[in-house]
């Protein structure tokens, strides 16, 4: 399951997609939306995806998992519009044979979903917001 | 020929739209279509973009465009 929705995601929905006879491990993953950033109060974030192209990035990164561990099962969801405070941005799910794979892999899916996958943050705060541009903030409007 | 152009996130709030259906020249490649956008949307003349895809896949800004094409223009990201 790689998928961009617009609809409220949970750990559940995506340890279901993963589960297997042969997993001895169900390594999880969920992004949440944090209140500050910057020392500043966050009211809500805005998450835009270029949704086909960002499945796909996705589906690649399930496909990297399997070359570089073997047999695993991965599942990746991320929400994209507006999300509250506390609301779940991105859930994954890593089903191993054994723990330390699938925390490992589990690690590798976020870090790599940061590099290469075309999905944006927008924090709006009291009087302002911006995008957040890889490490780096763009001014908005 | 027709290509399509995609913005998100900062560009297309400078663009003010998503998607443009473009009639380009044979041999424009992503440098020139953003240098051509950039003169009719004066916010992305200040931008210089972080990374495009064509047909969903990254390629270098020299790639050469072909008819029917839809190209993105990628800000980093910033997902998770």
């Amino acid at each position: 399951m790689f998928r961009i929705t617009e609809d409220e995601i949970t750990a559940q929905m995506v340890i279901e997609a993963v589960e297997h006879p042969a997993a001895g491990a169900i390594a999880t993953f969920l992004g949440t939306v944090r209140d500050h950033s910057q020392g500043k109060r966050v009211l809500y974030l805005e998450y835009d995806a270029y949704p086909a192209m960002a499945e796909k990035t996705l589906r690649q990164i399930g496909e990297e998992i399997g070359e570089r561990w073997g047999l695993y099962r991965v599942a990746i969801v991320h929400r994209v519009g507006r999300l509250e405070i506390g609301e779940a941005s991105v859930a994954i799910a890593v089903a191993a044979p054994h723990r330390a794979e699938a925390f490992e892999a589990c690690r590798y899916a976020i870090d790599r979903l940061k590099e290469i996958v075309p999905i944006w943050k927008k924090e709006v705060w009291e009087g302002g917001e911006y995008w957040v541009e890889g490490g780096h903030r763009a001014e908005g409007e | 020929m027709q290509v399509r152009a995609r913005f998100f996130a900062s560009y297309r709030e400078a663009v003010g739209q998503r998607k443009l259906e473009l009639e380009v020249a044979r041999g424009t490649t992503v440098a020139d279509l953003w240098q051509r956008l950039g003169q009719e949307f004066p916010r992305l003349s200040a931008i210089s973009p972080a990374a495009a895809a064509v047909n969903m896949e990254y390629v270098p800004f020299e790639a050469e465009l072909r008819d029917g094409d839809e190209v993105a223009f990628l800000p980093p990201v910033s997902g998770g």
